[in-house]
């Protein structure tokens, strides 16, 4: 092949990879350009977060995944004076369902302002307000590379502040290397090693007006070794008494502890020992700047992922928590016996607040303290635990508290010893007159010998205690109860008497005082007043069996009362419904007539009077609620053979005088 | 209540007064110096009145009489003097009102003997009257005016129909005596006056055919029975001679009997429809 020959196949073949190169390409572009879909949806992220979201998506087996562009924006108005709205917004891309490429998480709390100007072809407001906005790059779901975090101030929608400033880097998830974070008063600079724990110097700096404060925090691979504090130039050796930060890993079990676990309360709950001696002032301000410092780092560390007590990565899919920095502690770990212990003082010093503030909540108290001598007594006593209550709380806190596991108990008991003054008697005040009472308190027990054990047979005798005077307090509460539910049925009872007196006083100026009330007058008076009379020579133990039977007796008798009123009107309506009204054509007159004669004649000549004799002859509070019941029946019996054929009825009862005949007849049964 | 009942008394007198000066001018100068009563006549009439209801105003009436006269040897029950049939529809638009039209056929019996007399005479007649009530709280004022068409003749054999006209109006009390209203059970007396008037080609001097005066006591059984027994006294002008007048004394028996023909259902309104 000469030259040009080959010159020319050369060029040929060049064309050819070329084309079939760009023909790839297309193709799989056009592919996947097919297969992804763009979607609009709702979206909850959490129980307070819901809102819009876009996102690209292919279908894999059925199932959505998230591949591609995913925007979400939640925007709630607020009731909050400080803020109009809230706006949530990430933004970022998936890979097969995972975090992939660059992430923007913000959170903006704005209040609008009144003025307004156009944009295009809108007219929109400007806002105040602050943004919290995290920015970082996930890879395959896991965090990698730069990240950030900011907070900033904004007036009329113009940046005017910067409130912190975080940065780091992550590698694998976890944070590495340098993390700086700064705000106004406070910034930070220090280091995790390749596992993520916290390494070497930690500087945190405290400018305040009138002096500059640095602390230095040295760790190596988690374990706090050295904690110093420079003040004005001078610096203090610091260490933690009862916190484990020997070099030696082998001495002890070790565990890794997060910030999210709670690392500074385990700081907290020991004291700081500061080797020189140092004025009270200084000591404040060591105090003051550790607490701080460890809120600053604590807040700095946690606000890659942290946005107002929620976990922004993992309200979504695709990625698994951030690792943000690890400590190593030594654990001292509980016996059985311990762990019962500290369960126990948990739930008794519970109880014993719970009836504490249930006893002084009672309004009986101060309405039983003139009239029962043991409620003063056991107010006095029940006040005196609530005064040293808060030392209890301190002590009660730091045993149960997780963080407690992980300091040496024995060098921190005799700082959480519950200083308390019980005393040995009381004086209390009772009917003008001052009583001295002694009263057995638990003891407390020596500041030298006091632990676990100690101070749960502390909270546990003082529960004994604060139960037995409570169940005696309630048991007053219960009589106090008693007394004024029948104070307020006697007072009821004696209305009732009276009404009753006044309904059926043969005087009475009732427009419907009628005969039926006159015949029963003498009756009803004399079983009110007997029934009273009997009442009132009761023991008060028999009178709270009896009173609500009587009450209810009263009420029957005020009943009868209405019920003999009515009875005229029944009876008319019998009459009325036993009556045909017939038109005489030759003497042009309306004519009525009984119907069902013999029916009506057996009721009204023979049953009626026995119902009404037979109610006079054992008249009772029984009797009565029953008779009214049976008469009813009755009336409304006659009622019902008003309307039907009743021709064998009337057969049987002609010329029948016999009540308990025709009660037969009519298919009935008294009950009195 | 006092008023009304004057009223209704002094209607009653200026109808019969100015009837009798209408109809009486005719004959004044045929009537005799002195007017002449026959001797009473005794009489016994045993009536039956019908209403039949046939629907919410209409109802049928229906009367059946059978009339008795003495004969030489009793009074009162001698013999059959007529069977009288009358029969009618009745409206009442109100409880206060009613109308009626019908006709009668009265079968009269002789009391002359001889071929040149018949036995038995029939007397028809095309009547319709117009009933008024006035109620008051203890008892009923009735008022009734009657007109009559009738056809009659004279038992002579050869004898031919004469058309004539009858003008009757009747006032009439219930008062119920044992008993606050009239109902079942009452007893009640009846004053009733009748004035009868007639007029014709043949009426030349005898307008006046029956004023009749017939107080009565009655007894309602139910509201579909009632009875009542009258004294009847009445004189009217003879048909011989206007200054002849006739007198009777006639004891009446009388039934009433109220039914209603409707279906059950349709009963059901009855009391409320008057209301």
């Amino acid at each position: 092949m000469d030259k040009t020959k080959r010159h020319y196949f050369f060029n040929f073949y060049l064309f050819l990879s070329r084309a079939l190169l760009i023909f790839i390409l297309t193709y799989s572009t056009v592919a996947l350009a097919q297969q992804r879909k763009v979607k609009k949806d709702s979206l909850k992220i959490n129980e307070s977060t819901s809102g819009l979201v876009e996102y690209e998506y292919a279908v894999s087996k059925g199932v959505d995944i998230y591949d591609g562009k995913f925007f979400f924006q939640s925007l709630q108005s607020s009731q909050l004076k400080s803020f109009d709205y809230e706006v949530t917004t990430y933004e970022g891309e998936f890979s097969s369902n995972q975090k992939s490429g660059n992430w923007v998480f913000s959170d903006k709390k704005m209040k609008e302002e009144d003025q307004k100007f156009v944009s295009g072809f809108r007219i929109v407001k400007p806002a105040t307000g602050n943004e919290n906005r995290i920015s970082g790059k996930f890879q395959d779901g896991k965090a990698v590379g730069n990240w950030e975090a900011v907070k900033q101030d904004f007036i009329t929608s113009e940046v005017q502040d910067t409130l912190f400033f975080i940065e780091s880097t992550f590698k694998d998830n976890r944070l590495i290397g340098l993390f700086k974070s700064r705000s106004k008063s406070i910034s930070i600079q220090g280091y995790f090693n390749a596992d993520g724990y916290f390494q070497g110097d930690w500087e945190i700096n405290h400018q305040t007006e009138d002096k500059f404060i640095q602390e230095i925090r040295t760790y190596e691979a988690g374990i706090l070794k050295t904690y110093k504090i420079v003040i004005d130039d001078k610096t203090f050796d610091i260490s933690y008494s009862g916190f484990d930060t020997s070099e030696s890993r082998d001495e002890g079990q070790w565990e890794d502890y997060s910030l999210e676990e709670g690392y500074f309360k385990i700081l907290n709950l020991v004291d700081l020992d500061i080797k020189q001696s140092v004025s009270s002032s200084i000591n404040v301000s060591i105090n003051d700047s550790h607490q701080k410092g460890n809120e600053f780092i604590k807040n700095s560390v946690l606000a890659f992922s942290h946005n107002s007590g929620f976990d922004i990565w993992n309200s979504l899919r695709g990625s698994s928590p951030l690792g943000l920095g690890k400590f190593r502690v030594k654990k001292f770990e509980f016996t059985t016996e311990e762990k019962q212990q500290i369960k126990e003082t948990a739930e008794n010093f519970e109880a014993i607040q719970s009836i504490l503030n249930e006893f002084s909540d009672n309004p009986k108290v101060e309405i039983g303290k003139p009239a029962y001598e043991k409620l003063n007594e056991v107010e006095l006593i029940f006040n005196i635990y609530k005064n040293e209550l808060n030392q209890l709380k301190r002590m009660v806190e730091v045993i149960t508290s997780d963080a407690f596991e992980f300091v040496n108990r024995d060098e921190i008991y005799g700082k959480i010893w519950p200083k308390l003054r019980l005393p040995i008697e009381v004086t209390y005040e009772f009917q003008s007159e001052l009583v001295t009472k002694s009263h057995e308190f638990p003891k407390v027990p020596e500041r030298n010998n006091f632990d676990l054990g100690q101070a749960n047979s502390l909270i546990k005798r003082i529960r004994e205690d604060v139960d037995a005077l409570y169940g005696d307090a309630k048991t007053i509460f219960k009589a106090m109860e008693i007394e004024k539910s029948l104070s307020n049925d006697e007072k009821r009872l004696v209305e009732k008497k009276d009404k009753i007196e006044s309904l059926f006083n043969t005087e009475s100026k009732e427009n419907d005082f009628n005969n039926y009330h006159e015949r029963y007058s003498e009756l009803v008076l004399k079983l009110t007043e007997d029934s009273f009379n009997t009442y009132g020579g009761l023991k008060i133990d028999e009178k709270k069996n009896r009173i609500k039977g009587l009450l209810n007796c009263y009420d029957e008798l005020i009943d009868f009362y209405i019920f003999l009123k009515d009875l005229k009107s029944k009876n008319e309506r019998l009459d009325v419904a036993y009556t045909k009204i017939t038109f005489n054509p030759y003497m042009m007159v309306d004519m009525s007539e009984r119907i069902k004669e013999n029916i009506y004649e057996a009721f009204d000549e023979s049953l009626k009077p026995y119902l009404f004799k037979k109610l006079s002859d054992d008249f009772t509070c029984e009797s009565v609620d029953f008779a009214m019941e049976d008469i009813n029946m009755v009336y409304q019996k006659m009622l019902e053979l008003s309307k039907r054929d009743t021709k064998q009825e009337e057969k049987e009862l002609r010329r029948e005088k016999n009540p308990e005949a025709i009660l037969s007849v009519l298919e009935l049964k008294l009950k009195y | 209540m006092y008023m009304m009942l004057r009223g209704t008394i002094g209607v009653t007198l200026f109808f019969v007064f100015v009837v009798t000066a209408v109809f009486g001018q005719e004959g004044t100068a045929t009537h005799p110096d002195q007017s002449v009563f026959n001797e009473p006549e005794t009489l016994t009439w045993i009536n039956s009145y019908g209403t039949f209801r046939l629907s919410d105003k209409w109802f049928w009436h229906a009367e059946l009489h059978y009339r008795m006269r003495e004969n030489e040897s009793r009074n009162f029950i001698g013999d059959v003097a007529q069977v009288y049939n009358r029969h009618g529809i009745q409206y009442i638009p109100t409880k206060n009102f009613k109308f009626t039209a019908g006709g009668v056929l009265r079968i009269d019996f002789g009391d002359q003997s001889g071929d040149a007399y018949e036995k038995i005479r029939l007397e028809p007649r095309i009547w319709h009257e117009y009933q008024l009530m006035m109620p008051f709280d203890r008892f009923r004022v009735y008022h009734r005016i009657r007109i009559e068409h009738r056809w009659k003749k004279k038992f002579k054999k050869g004898s031919d129909y004469v058309f004539g006209n009858r003008w009757r109006y009747k006032f009439m009390m219930k008062i119920p005596l044992n008993k606050p209203k009239l109902q079942p059970g009452t007893i009640y007396f009846n004053p009733d006056v009748e004035l009868i008037m007639q007029s014709g080609k043949a009426i030349v001097d005898n307008p006046l055919e029956d004023l009749r005066l017939y107080p009565g006591i009655g007894y309602i059984a139910s509201p579909r029975t009632s009875y009542s027994a009258n004294m009847m006294y009445s004189f009217g002008q003879s048909g011989e001679y206007g200054g002849f007048y006739r007198q009777r004394w006639v004891f009446k028996f009388n039934i009433y009997i109220n039914l209603d023909l409707r279906a059950f259902d349709d009963k059901i309104p009855e009391t409320r429809f008057y209301d």
